[in-house]
């Protein structure tokens, strides 16, 4: 993922609690990377059973999560966010997904997604996405 | 494959375990050191450091087995070094001792590799699930006490344990889930269940540990409720098993034997 050029940097988000997951660890070295330069307090996992730990121990404001976790199953976004929903419900989520579809949309909202969005995504429009949801703006 | 977070706690040396006092608070020695808890935590760069997540992602990946084998064998190598007098209390999940058939004989050759003798240890039962199979649970318990091995029930008055298992397990200690104890003291009626807990387990011939003692007037609200054990950050941290001796009391440490059953 990467910034396209001449976008404006959002604004920092001091103390926000973020929790991304997300298989490919590259991206999530960059996208935790990118939260925490912007004030975010940001933690990543690979695995859903380790987001779902982290989701009932501790507090997050937003989670983001990518909609295939294994190459085998592809589909635990979905359960992430469903068991985020019913352990946090007042959690912000955002679902990223490379095989965005009418299915993947409905699906994605029916699991408790607040956002459904193509990946890659720009690091700068996810954090303005993230904001704006934070902000209770739809 | 990349590695996954089961697979950094399952590697050698990839927990890590400290023990923590517990002490008798009704004894002849006030805060009498008796028994140190083993407590195991994952890699320390990995979110599994803290132990309430570790098991819970353990018990979602249907871990317990494996894991619990682990920590034990774990536990037991660290244990080595504490005094002989005490006794050593181990956590085990109770879908372990449903599931892993041969965790009795696990445990008994654990013990014999680390030169502890059974009746030095108290297996602190976790129930994270309302549902077991009975009989298979039931004996387990038997080839345990076979050895010698005591059992309290851990996270009493929270989560999923339930009268029943008292009636199964007949623990000899039941261990007080922190969130009764922490308040204790400006609770009216935390101090009205804690006591009457206190109560039936007198009626039932356990003894009580209080767990998350952690402010000097809960301990003074326990001590009025006449608790046999106490276990806190007030009286001493988890450490290494060389530090227990070096806590907040340091009387001459005397064995606690679990008592044993007919």
């Amino acid at each position: 993922m990467t910034q396209p050029s001449g976008t404006t940097e959002p604004e920092a988000e001091e103390g926000r609690r973020l929790l991304l997951v997300d298989d490919d660890s590259s991206v999530r070295e960059s996208m935790v990377k990118f939260f925490r330069r912007r004030g975010f307090i940001a933690e990543s996992t690979s695995e859903r059973h380790e987001a779902e730990a982290l989701l009932r121990n501790r507090r997050y404001d937003a989670l983001i999560v990518d909609l295939q976790l294994t190459a085998d199953h592809g589909r635990e976004g979905y359960e992430v966010l469903s068991f985020a929903r019913r352990v946090c419900p007042g959690v912000k989520t955002i679902l990223l997904t490379a095989v965005r579809t009418t299915s993947t949309d409905r699906q994605g909202r029916e699991s408790g997604a607040d956002v459904v969005l193509d990946k890659p995504q720009a690091l700068a429009d996810l954090t303005r996405t993230v904001t704006r949801l934070l902000e209770g703006r739809s | 494959m990349p590695k996954t977070l089961l697979d950094e706690i399952l590697e050698p040396g990839g927990l890590t375990v400290s023990f923590q006092p517990i002490y008798r608070l009704s004894g002849e020695v006030d805060l009498e050191l008796a028994m140190a808890e083993g407590l195991a935590r994952g890699p320390s760069h990995t979110t599994a450091s803290d132990a309430a997540i570790l098991f819970e992602y353990v018990r979602r990946k249907r871990e317990e087995i494996r894991v619990d084998r682990v920590c034990i064998a774990a536990a037991l190598e660290a244990a080595r070094e504490l005094p002989v007098e005490l006794s050593v209390a181990l956590n085990v999940h109770s879908s372990t001792l449903e599931r892993d058939v041969d965790f009795p004989s696990f445990l008994e050759e654990s013990l014999s590799e680390a030169e502890i003798s059974g009746e030095r240890v108290l297996l602190e039962i976790v129930q994270a699930t309302t549902s077991y199979d009975g009989h298979r649970f039931k004996r387990a318990l038997e080839r345990l006490r076979a050895i010698g091995v005591g059992f309290a029930i851990d996270d009493f008055g929270a989560g999923c344990v339930s009268c029943l298992t008292l009636l199964e397990v007949r623990p000899e200690i039941l261990k007080l889930d922190r969130a009764l104890v922490k308040g204790l003291h400006r609770d009216p009626m935390r101090f009205a269940i804690v006591g009457s807990i206190i109560s039936m387990a007198g009626k039932i011939e356990a003894q009580v540990v209080a767990e998350g003692v952690d402010h000097e007037r809960d301990l003074e609200a326990l001590r009025e409720l006449e608790v046999d054990y106490v276990q806190g950050f007030l009286l001493a941290r988890p450490g290494p098993a060389a530090s227990v001796t070096s806590s907040r009391q340091r009387p001459e440490p005397r064995a606690v034997p679990v008592r044993a059953r007919p």
